[in-house]
C-alpha cells in the first residue's frame, strides 16, 4: 500500500481525497526528491523589556561553560544551541527603539525576518506569521516586525485566530470563496469606469490612473491564486484549543505555551517559512511557584539592582525560558517529511531590542541562536569595546546565508560570524 | 491656459510680454554671450556634464521640458552654485541679466496650475469614510501602507502613488467596513457559566494581592492598573443580560461605613493604562461584614466585554495629594517608618537613591527590614528635618505616585482595611440584547438610505442608498445612469440567490475601490465648485465637504470670492488638535519626526517631555493664527506655549502656578522679546528635531532653515562626498571639522549658505537647551558667523532680528508650504510670483498670518488643478 501511494503525485492524491487527514499520515507522502533540503525556517523570540543580562551570559567562553540561571532551563538542549554577548546595532536607547532587535540599526526598518520572508515566504501558504502575547496596549511602534517600506506586520495575538489562520475550516472557506469570487466579478466594473475617466485628462494624469489600473489587476491575480489555493487540502491537526483565549496579559505564560505549540505545529505541516513571536509586558504580576511576584513585569525590569526585585525578574523569566525550552523539545522530536528532526532544519532566534531595561539601554543584546544545523554548545563572547567588533547584523547575515540567502549586508552590518559560528 | 497665464501672472506683474504660444522665442544677446562663454565649456550639446545642455539659440518656452531646464538654471545661476568653484563666478551684471531674463521668460510662460489625479492620503481616507457612514471609530487597520512624503508633505499627487499592496489593501478595508455595516450571519449565541475564583482573576502592579485564595483591593486610583481586578478568562461573546454573582467580605474595617464595591463593563481589549471614567458602571454593592456575603444581580454586558471590580471608598488613592496625607499620618505615628524610608532614599550624606527599588512589595519589604534594625538612624526622623521634608516632596511627585504608592498598597494588604472577593460568576446570556455595535450598525444603515432596510423592498433600499451616498462617496453629483450601473451589479447578485445584505455588501465593496473614491483632481481645469469645496475642505480639515460646504457649492456661491472666505474662516482650525494643524505643522516644521527620536538618556527625556515639546509648538502656530498675529510673531513673539516643568527644565524659565499637580499641562505664558527661547527658532521640538537625539549637526539645523525658514533648499549634496562625522562631541571643535570639508571647491558653493545658519544655532544642545561650550571637547561654542548677504551675527539673537528686517524670506516660504500642502503640488515659477504678490500686499495690510492664509485661498494657484 505505502509503495503504491509513494508513486502518486502527492497533492493529486491528497486532492482526489482526503481534506481532512491526520497528520502523521501526511509524512508518509514525502516526495523522495523533495526540493528543501537545507534549513528552511526561520523563528525569532523577542522579549519586549529585556533578558537579564548577568543571568543570561554564562561566565565562562566556548564549549563546556557553566549554565547560568537563565539558561538553566536549556540545560537539555546545550549542545543544540549557541550564546552570544557583546552583540547590538549600535542602535538608540529607550522603549521606543525596542525594534531594533530585527530591525537593526535604524528601529522601524527593513526587519530581517521580512527579509528572509520577501525570499522564501512566497513557498509557503502563509509567507510569515507574526505573533504576540502579554499585551496590554497596543505596540504602536514598537512592533518586532517590518516590511521593506518600514511598515508593522500586524500581529496575531489570539490562538483561535492563529488555528483558523493555519487550518481554515470549511465554513470559512466558503466564506472566503463567495467574497473573492464576487469581488473579482465587480472589478471590471471599476475598470470600465477608470478608464472612461482615463478618457477626459491630459497624458501626464494618464498614468496616474494607470497605476490605478495596474494595481487592479494585480489585485485581480492575487485573488485568482487565492481561489486556486482555496480548495488545496489543508491539514486538520489534532490539537485542542482552551476554552477562550488567554490574552489577558497576566495569562502571558499561557498564552506562550499555546502559541509555542501553534509554532510548533505551523513549521511541521510546512504552514510557514517565518515565524516571530514578542512577549510584551507591563504592570501584571505573575504568580509562580504559588507566590505572586513581588511587583509587575514592567517594575521588576526597573529593578536598580535591588536583590529582590532581580530575584523575582529571574524568576519570570527563567519561566520563558522554560516555555521557550519545551518548544525546542518539539522541534527536537517532530520529524519532517525527510524523518529529520524539525530542528534541524529551523534557525531559532532568541534575544531582545533592549539590554538592560533598568537603565533603558538598547546596548549588548542578550542573544541565543538554535536549530539551523550550526555547530552548537558555546558562548561566543564579543568585546564590544574593540573598533572591529562584529555586529548583531553580522550575526544575521550568517543566518540568513545559512536559509540560502546570498546577501552580504544587513542594515549596519557588511560582515558576517561565519568564521565564529557555521 | 492663455486665460490662466492673463488672469494669475500677467495682470499681476509689469512687463506684460507677447505669448510665443509655439514657436521658440531666440535668447537675447546679454544673456547668450554669458551663455556662451560661461557655461558651454561643461554644457555644451557636445558635453553635457550633469545632462544639461544649454547650447540654443533660442528657448521653446512652450515646452514643460524645457522651462523645466531653465528653471533649474535659473535658480543655480541665482544661488551663485554655477559655475562652481574654481572657476570664476558670474559678474553681477551678467548673473542679474541672464537670471532675469530667465525669470521673466518662466514666469510669463508658465501655467497655473497642474494637480495630478491626487488619491486620498491615508489620513484622508480614514477621515472620509468615518464621515460617510457616520462611522467615527474606525481605524485603519495595523499594517496599512503608508504613504510616501513628496516635497515634504504626505499629501502631494506626485508621491501618492498607487501600489498593488495598497490596492489590496483598499480592498481588504472596503471588505470590513462592508462587514461592520452588512456583516455575514452569526451563530444563536450560546448560554455559558464562567465561574472565576481569585486565582483567576488579574493582579496588576500593587492593586491587588492574593492571600489564601482570597483576593483583596485596596486603592481606589482612577487608573485602574492600580485599583482594579477582573477576571482573566471571562470574555463575554454575545450581548446580552447576563446574571452575575459575586461573593465579598470587609477586611479589618476601620469604620462601620459599608465598602462600596462597584462592578463596570470593561472591554478586554482595554488598555490597562485606561482611566476608570473610560467603563460603564453596572452595580454598585454594599459590603457591609467582615464574613462572606454573595450578591447577585443581571447587567447588560456586551460582546469583547469582562466585568471590573473596584472599591470605590478605599482610603488609598494613587493621587499626590493623598499619599502626601496618608505618609505624614504613619510618619507621625511611627517615627522609626520615617527613618526607614530616609534611610531608604537617601545616603548618609543626603543624596538620592533611586526609587526604583522601593516600588511595591520589595520597597514594603526593605523597609520593614530596616524598622526591625536596631541600628537603625534616627537622626533625621522628626516631621519637621530637612530631609523629611525633602522625602515628602519626593512623595509629591508623579514618580512618588507611582512607585511609592504601590509600596504603601502592601501596608493595607498585610494590615487592611481592604476589601475581598472570595467569588466571580458570570451566567448567560439571560436573553440577548443589542450592544454598542449592533445599534451603531443599525444606524449606519438607515443613514447609508435615509430608511431602514427591513422597511422597504430592497430594490428600494439599494436605489436610495446609491442616490443619497454615491453623490457623497464621489464628492460630487452623480448622474442616473451610473446608479443605474450599480444597481444592475446588486440586481444581478441578488437574482444568482444572494440576500439584500449581500447585493448591498457587495455594491459598498464596489464604491470603496472605485478611483471616484481614491481620488480628487479627476477634471483638468480650474476647479468647479464641487472641486473646490474638496480641496478647501481636505486643506483645512483633513475630510471631506461638510453639508454647509456641499451646499454652497449646489447653489454654485462657492466661486464667489466672499463665500470662499466665509467657508475659509468657517473651516480654518482653532484647536491644537485639529488633524489640519498636526498633519501640517508636524510636516512642515519637522515635528512628526519626535516620533521616532528618543532624545538620549542622559537627556532625562520622557514620552510626556516629547509630547509636551510637539503640543508646544502646535499650539502656538493654533495660537497665531486665532489672533491674526503678525508673521513677525513666528519668529520673535512676545508669548510661548509650555508647561511649568518643561520650562524650568528647557528654558531657564521658573514659572510660578497655583495648581502644583499640574506641572506637565501646556499654557499660555508670556515672554519677552529678543530672547533666546521662543518663536520656531527658540522651541525645543524644532531643535530636537533638527539633531539626532545624541549630539548636534549644524550641516542639518542649516539646511533646516534655509528649506523651512527661507525657502531656499540647497540642492543635494554630490554623492561621492564622505559624510562629515557628525560627532560635535569629539576633540576637534565642529567648527575646525567642517573648515577642513568646505575647502573643497566642489562643497563650498552650498556649505556658505548652509554652515553661517548652522552654527549660529550650535548654542542649542539636541534637545533645545542653552549651551556655551561643546561637550566632551569643553570648547567654547563658536557660534558667531556671517550671514550670506554679509550681515554678522553673534548668535541666535541676531539672526532672529536679521530674519524680523527680513520677514518676506519666511513668509514666502511659509505661503509656499501651505501652498504645496493645500493643491497636493509644488508651486511652479509663475505661482510663487503669484504668492509672493500676495505676501506683499499682506504684508502692507500689517502682516496679518490669520489674513495671509485667507488670502492665499483666494489665490489663482489655489483655485486651479
Amino acid at each position: 500500500m505505502k509503495n503504491l501511494v509513494s508513486t502518486l503525485n502527492r497533492r493529486h492524491f491528497l486532492r482526489a481525497g482526503a481534506a481532512t487527514i491526520a497528520l502523521p499520515a501526511l509524512e508518509a507522502f514525502a516526495a523522495p526528491s523533495s526540493p528543501s533540503e537545507g534549513v528552511r525556517t526561520f523563528v525569532s523570540v523577542g522579549t519586549y523589556l529585556g533578558w537579564h543580562a548577568p543571568a543570561f551570559y554564562p561566565k565562562q567562553t566556548g564549549a563546556g561553560y557553566e549554565m547560568p540561571p537563565l539558561l538553566a532551563p536549556l540545560a537539555e538542549h546545550r549542545h543544540h544551541f549557541t550564546v552570544f554577548s557583546g552583540l547590538d546595532h549600535r542602535a538608540p536607547n529607550g522603549h521606543t527603539a525596542w525594534s531594533n532587535y530585527l530591525s537593526g540599526n535604524v528601529p522601524g526598518s527593513y526587519s530581517v525576518d521580512q527579509m528572509i520572508a520577501d525570499e522564501l515566504g512566497q513557498e509557503s501558504r502563509i509567507p510569515s506569521l507574526h505573533l504576540i502575547a502579554g499585551a496590554s496596549e497596543h505596540t504602536n511602534g514598537r512592533q518586532m516586525s517590518y516590511t521593506k517600506q518600514g511598515v508593522p506586520m500586524p500581529e496575531i495575538e489570539r490562538p483561535s485566530v492563529l488555528y483558523r489562520k493555519m487550518f481554515m475550516s470549511q465554513a470559512d472557506r466558503a466564506r472566503a470563496e463567495y467574497v473573492l469570487t464576487s469581488g473579482k466579478s465587480a472589478l471590471d466594473f471599476v475598470v470600465t469606469d477608470a478608464k472612461r475617466l482615463q478618457l477626459d485628462l491630459p497624458q501626464s494624469d494618464r498614468a496616474k490612473l494607470g497605476e490605478y489600473l495596474e494595481s487592479i489587476r494585480s489585485v485581480e491575480r492575487r485573488m485568482n491564486q487565492q481561489l486556486s489555493s482555496i480548495n488545496e487540502p489543508v491539514p486538520q491537526p489534532d490539537y485542542k484549543l482552551p476554552e477562550s483565549d488567554p490574552i489577558t496579559p497576566n495569562l502571558l505564560m499561557e498564552a506562550e505555551q499555546v502559541l509555542y505549540d501553534l509554532m510548533a505545529l505551523a513549521i511541521q505541516t510546512e504552514s510557514t517559512r517565518v515565524i516571530t513571536f514578542g512577549l510584551y509586558g507591563l504592570g501584571q504580576v505573575f504568580t509562580i511557584d504559588g507566590t505572586p511576584l513581588s511587583a509587575g513585569y514592567h517594575a521588576l525590569s526597573h529593578h536598580g539592582n535591588d536583590p529582590g526585585m532581580v530575584r523575582d525578574l529571574v524568576k519570570l523569566e527563567g519561566a520563558h525560558m522554560q516555555r521557550f525550552s519545551g518548544f525546542l523539545r518539539q522541534l527536537r522530536d517532530k520529524k519532517d517529511a525527510q524523518d529529520r528532526p524539525l530542528l534541524d532544519s529551523t534557525v531559532v532566534l532568541l534575544g531582545t531590542g533592549m539590554g538592560d531595561a533598568s537603565r533603558h539601554s538598547n546596548q549588548d543584546l542578550p542573544t541565543l541562536v538554535a536549530g539551523g544545523g550550526f555547530q552548537h554548545g558555546r558562548h561566543i563572547a564579543i568585546d564590544r569595546s574593540a573598533a572591529d567588533a562584529p555586529l548583531l547584523g553580522d550575526l544575521y547575515i550568517t543566518l540568513m546565508q545559512r536559509l540560502g540567502m546570498e546577501t552580504e549586508t544587513f542594515s549596519n552590518a557588511s560582515r558576517n560570524l561565519n568564521h565564529l559560528f557555521s | 491656459m492663455t486665460r490662466h497665464i492673463a488672469l494669475g501672472v500677467a495682470a499681476l506683474f509689469v512687463g506684460v510680454g507677447t505669448l510665443h504660444a509655439n514657436e521658440p522665442a531666440p535668447i537675447l544677446d546679454g544673456p547668450a554671450k554669458t551663455l556662451q562663454t560661461r557655461c558651454l565649456m561643461c554644457h555644451s550639446a557636445a558635453v553635457q556634464q550633469a545632462g544639461v545642455n544649454l547650447e540654443h539659440s533660442s528657448i521653446d518656452w512652450s515646452s514643460a521640458e524645457s522651462r523645466a531646464l531653465w528653471e533649474r538654471v535659473t535658480t543655480a545661476v541665482e544661488q551663485g552654485r554655477m559655475p562652481p568653484a574654481p572657476m570664476e563666478p558670474l559678474k553681477d551684471v551678467e548673473r542679474e541679466q541672464l537670471v532675469s531674463f530667465l525669470s521673466d521668460g518662466l514666469v510669463r510662460n508658465t501655467p497655473i496650475g497642474g494637480e495630478l489625479p491626487r488619491r486620498l492620503n491615508s489620513a484622508e481616507y480614514q477621515a472620509t469614510i468615518r464621515d460617510l457612514f457616520g462611522y467615527p471609530d474606525f481605524e485603519l487597520p495595523m499594517g496599512f501602507p503608508p504613504d510616501m512624503l513628496s516635497h515634504g508633505f504626505d499629501n502631494v499627487a506626485e508621491g501618492l502613488a498607487l501600489s498593488p499592496p495598497l490596492m489590496e489593501a483598499y480592498a481588504n478595508t472596503a471588505w470590513e467596513v462592508a462587514d461592520a455595516i452588512f456583516p455575514p450571519p452569526k451563530a444563536k449565541a450560546k448560554q455559558r457559566s464562567w465561574d472565576s475564583p481569585p486565582e483567576d482573576m488579574v493582579i496588576s502592579f500593587s492593586a491587588s494581592t492574593l492571600r489564601d485564595g482570597v483576593m483583596r483591593l485596596v486603592s481606589r486610583s482612577i487608573d485602574i492598573m492600580r485599583s482594579c481586578t477582573w477576571p482573566s478568562r471571562v470574555e463575554i461573546m454575545d450581548s446580552g443580560t447576563y446574571r452575575i454573582t459575586l461573593s465579598a467580605s470587609q477586611f479589618r474595617p476601620k469604620t462601620d461605613e459599608s465598602m462600596l464595591l462597584e462592578v463596570y463593563a470593561r472591554e478586554i481589549t482595554a488598555s490597562d493604562r485606561s482611566k476608570i471614567q473610560a467603563f460603564r458602571l453596572l452595580k454598585t454593592l454594599e459590603v457591609t461584614s467582615e464574613s462572606p456575603e454573595t450578591f447577585t444581580f443581571e447587567a447588560d454586558l456586551y460582546e469583547g466585554q469582562t466585568p471590573l471590580i473596584r472599591w470605590e471608598n478605599a482610603e488609598l488613592d494613587h493621587t499626590p495629594e493623598k499619599l502626601v496625607e496618608l505618609y505624614t499620618k504613619r510618619f507621625k505615628e511611627n517615627p522609626r517608618y520615617l527613618a526607614a524610608y530616609q534611610t531608604a532614599l537617601f545616603e548618609k550624606d543626603g543624596s538620592r537613591l533611586p526609587l526604583a527599588r522601593l516600588r511595591g512589595r520589595n520597597g514594603h519589604e526593605v523597609i520593614h527590614e530596616l524598622i526591625k534594625d536596631p541600628n537603625l538612624d534616627m537622626s533625621h526622623a522628626t516631621l519637621d528635618s530637612e530631609r523629611t521634608k525633602q522625602l515628602m516632596k519626593i512623595i509629591d511627585s508623579i514618580g512618588g505616585m507611582q512607585n511609592l504608592g504601590d509600596t504603601l498598597a502592601h501596608e493595607y494588604h498585610d494590615n487592611g482595611p481592604a476589601l475581598q472577593l472570595h467569588d466571580l460568576k458570570v451566567e448567560g446570556p439571560l436573553k440577548t440584547v443589542d450592544g454598542p455595535k449592533d445599534i451603531q450598525r443599525k444606524e449606519m444603515r438607515f443613514a447609508l438610505a435615509g430608511v431602514n432596510p427591513e422597511d422597504v423592498p430592497r430594490e428600494e433600499y439599494a436605489r436610495r442608498m446609491l442616490s443619497k451616498s454615491l453623490p457623497r462617496a464621489f464628492r460630487r453629483p452623480v448622474e442616473e445612469e451610473t446608479i443605474d450601473g450599480y444597481m444592475e451589479m446588486a440586481r444581478e447578485h441578488w437574482a444568482q440567490g444572494h440576500t439584500l445584505d449581500e447585493g448591498v455588501h457587495l455594491l459598498l465593496r464596489n464604491i470603496l475601490i472605485s478611483p471616484r473614491f481614491l481620488y480628487r483632481g479627476l477634471r483638468s481645469g480650474e476647479l468647479d465648485d464641487y472641486d473646490l469645496a474638496s480641496r478647501l475642505s481636505y486643506f483645512l480639515t483633513q475630510g471631506p465637504p461638510d453639508e454647509q460646504l456641499v451646499a454652497a457649492a449646489r447653489a454654485g456661491k462657492l466661486s464667489d470670492p466672499a463665500e470662499l472666505r466665509a467657508q475659509s474662516e468657517r473651516l480654518l482650525p482653532t484647536s491644537p488638535k485639529a488633524p489640519m494643524i498636526e498633519s501640517f505643522v508636524g510636516q512642515w516644521l519637522d515635528t512628526r519626526k519626535l516620533a521616532s527620536i528618543m532624545p538620549d538618556a542622559k537627556f532625562k527625556f520622557s514620552e510626556t517631555d516629547i509630547k509636551i515639546a510637539r503640543q508646544e509648538v502646535e499650539a502656538f502656530f493654533t495660537e497665531i493664527l486665532n489672533e491674526n498675529r503678525p508673521m513677525t510673531d513666528f519668529i520673535d513673539p512676545d508669548f510661548t506655549f509650555t508647561s511649568r516643568n518643561f520650562a524650568a527644565k528647557i528654558y531657564e524659565m521658573d514659572v510660578e502656578t497655583s495648581d502644583k499637580a499640574d506641572g506637565r499641562k501646556v499654557r499660555r505664558l508670556p515672554m519677552e522679546r529678543g530672547g533666546r527661547y521662543g518663536g520656531l527658532l527658540g522651541q525645543s521640538a524644532i531643535m530636537i528635531a533638527t539633531a539626532n537625539g545624541v549630539d548636534t549637526q549644524p550641516v542639518l539645523r542649516g539646511v533646516w532653515i534655509l528649506d523651512r525658514i527661507l525657502g531656499m533648499p540647497p540642492p543635494p549634496p554630490p554623492k561621492d562626498v564622505p559624510a562629515l562625522t557628525p560627532d560635535v562631541a569629539g576633540a576637534k571643535t565642529p567648527r575646525e571639522l567642517l573648515a577642513a570639508h568646505t575647502q573643497e571647491a566642489s562643497c563650498a558653493g552650498c556649505h556658505k549658505l548652509i554652515d553661517p545658519f548652522g552654527f549660529v544655532m550650535e548654542n542649542f544642545d539636541p534637545v533645545g537647551r542653552w549651551r556655551d561650550e561643546w561637550p566632551k571637547s569643553n570648547t567654547p561654542i563658536e557660534a558667531a558667523s556671517t550671514l550670506p548677504d554679509g550681515t554678522p551675527v553673534e548668535d541666535v539673537t541676531d539672526l532672529k532680528r536679521w530674519l524680523l528686517a527680513n520677514i518676506d524670506y519666511f513668509s514666502n516660504s511659509f505661503s509656499e508650504k501651505l501652498m504645496t500642502y493645500a493643491t497636493g503640488r509644488a508651486p511652479n515659477i509663475a505661482e510663487r510670483k503669484e504668492l509672493e504678490s500676495i505676501v506683499a500686499a499682506n504684508k502692507a495690510r500689517g502682516n496679518g498670518a490669520r489674513d495671509l492664509v485667507l488670502s492665499l485661498i483666494q489665490s489663482e494657484t489655489f483655485r486651479t488643478r
